[in-house]
């Protein structure tokens, strides 16, 4: 009990006790220095801002959650089929993979316009920008999992009587989890990005739309309470993952042992 | 008997570099024995057992698998033209690792051989359970494998091999990776085990006690090319406990073995 309760102060307290400090020692420099509140705005107006607008914010926010977890879940699909595709056959790895790579070399900021010529003004466009911009590394580390099945246990489902799609379901798919979950933790904050990017060139709603509305009319305090906003997605969102990973993965978490 | 091979041949590299693993091997293990294969560590023992379990392919030879069940019987001379080795698939192969699949538990690793095979996975684990009962291992069905001890691990490694039911069993250095106790502990247990029932195992090892102690009939093959040098029997009666290491005959095909081996100055 002691000891989950100071692991507890370990893994929460520390971050918690850094952004205090930093934000005491903001708040602080803004006041001495006197600068004014539409260049850097103190914390205090920051959370104040947060209080007051929370119904402008909650609506935004919504809209931009939406956005990233529908592009993150047709990214996994899209990337989790595709990175399927790629463990499977060689052949198809070959001729996939540079263009895999060079997709990602096409700048998001570019695309990102283009898109709403194509598909619209809606929610459709950022959506394909969160999915676009999460893709990759959940394909890379999917894939990358199903090729690093061992050997020896291959050979031992042959000696079983395995055709290839066993070795698929009850090899390659089970050695490619961990991977794919961390592909996934690299990608979730990138969806917040995606989204962010998304609304920036053009949009009505979210919080990249608060943001751009908010600077020209000197309301700082509201774009830096979007940014903490997005954080705390993000954050959340990559915690989730972490709780999905202990779910699906029991093997490498529980930690029990026994003796004969 | 169980399986009969004869002038084996085996070489691997590409172009111009070849290298001969295995020349003329010749062996016969019966239904109900145990025939081990002793050698020094690379001299092709586990390239013998890939060919036999049909991971690999002879250059040239013959082997014939003709066990209690009448599931694999082929003939090949040389067999590298078919496509397909038809004795994959019929005959059990544990190897050195215990290679139990970590995402599964205890018993769905026991279980994995029947859903390959095509059973649903319901009726497979019940069959794995009734199995795990038989020999008392059932509080660790639900364990996942890194919870257990190196020893455990072998043990169910070994009992998923016997759940294959094929008639033929191959064990590449089961007890290897063991500490000395564990694996005297394991060598009983795993006699007990095939004591109960009828087929035709092959051990393979470096040890020379391991292979007296278990074995009905003791191939000694030599390094690189490897071949057969010689062929001991063993006839200590079943079932066998560990007096018989301090007995004369013991000694007397130890020292044997060891000169087959090369070891020159053995200390009694």
């Amino acid at each position: 009990m002691l000891s989950t309760s100071k692991g507890a102060i370990y893994k929460w307290g520390l971050p918690l006790l850094i952004v205090i400090i930093i934000f005491l020692f903001w708040e602080i420099m803004v006041f001495i220095q006197d600068i004014p509140r539409w260049l850097l705005p103190p914390p205090s107006a920051v959370i104040t801002s947060l209080i007051i607008d929370y119904k402008i914010i909650f609506n935004h926010t919504w809209i931009t959650l939406l956005e990233v977890v529908l592009g993150f879940v047709i990214a996994l699909s899209a990337g989790f089929l595709l990175a399927s595709v790629i463990g499977i056959s060689k052949t198809i790895e070959k001729s996939i993979y540079p263009f895999l790579i060079a997709s990602q070399t096409i700048p998001i900021i570019v695309i990102a316009p283009m898109l709403l010529v194509w598909v619209g003004y809606g929610l459709l466009p950022k959506v394909i920008v969160v999915a676009l911009i999460s893709f990759f590394p959940i394909v890379v580390n999917t894939s990358d999992g199903m090729r690093s099945i061992d050997g020896d246990m291959e050979k031992l489902l042959l000696t079983m009587g395995a055709h290839k799609w066993h070795i698929f379901f009850k090899l390659r798919i089970p050695t490619s989890i961990p991977y794919l979950l961390s592909g996934m933790k690299v990608a979730m904050p990138l969806c917040v990005i995606g989204a962010v990017i998304g609304e920036w060139v053009g949009s009505s709603q979210g919080l990249g739309y608060l943001m751009i509305r908010s600077k020209p009319q000197f309301q700082t305090e509201l774009v830096f309470a979007a940014i903490l906003i997005l954080s705390i997605m993000g954050i959340t969102l990559f915690l989730l993952v972490g709780i999905i990973e202990r779910l699906m993965i029991p093997w490498l978490h529980d930690s029990k042992k026994i003796n004969e | 008997m169980a399986i009969k091979i004869n002038k084996l041949n085996k070489q691997i590299g590409n172009s111009g570099s070849f290298l001969s693993v295995l020349t003329d091997v010749c062996l016969t293990a019966h239904t109900g024995h145990i025939t081990s294969i002793l050698g020094p560590s690379g001299c092709g023992k586990s390239t013998l057992l890939n060919i036999i379990a049909g991971l690999d392919f002879a250059d040239c030879g013959y082997i014939d698998l003709d066990a209690c069940v009448d599931t694999v019987k082929n003939t090949i001379y040389p067999e590298a033209n078919t496509k397909k080795n038809l004795r994959l698939g019929n005959v059990a192969y544990m190897q050195q690792k215990d290679l139990l699949l970590p995402w599964r538990t205890v018993i769905e690793n026991i279980a994995l051989s029947l859903e390959i095979k095509g059973n649903n996975k319901l009726d497979s684990l019940s069959v794995a359970t009734a199995y795990l009962a038989d020999f008392g291992l059932v509080q660790f069905a639900d364990n996942y494998p890194h919870s257990l001890s190196g020893g455990m691990k072998q043990r169910i490694a070994f009992l998923r091999t016997m759940l294959t039911e094929s008639p033929i069993i191959l064990l590449d250095e089961p007890f290897s990776s063991l500490d000395s106790l564990t694996r005297i502990n394991l060598q009983i247990w795993f006699m007990d085990v095939i004591s109960r029932i009828s087929r035709t195992v092959v051990l393979v090892t470096h040890d020379v006690e391991e292979a007296i102690f278990m074995s009905d009939k003791i191939y000694v093959m030599s390094e690189r090319p490897g071949h057969i040098e010689n062929c001991y029997e063993v006839d200590f009666p079943r079932p066998r406990n560990t007096m018989i290491i301090s007995d004369s005959k013991f000694m007397a095909i130890k020292s044997n073995l060891l000169r087959d081996l090369g070891v020159s100055h053995v200390i009694h």
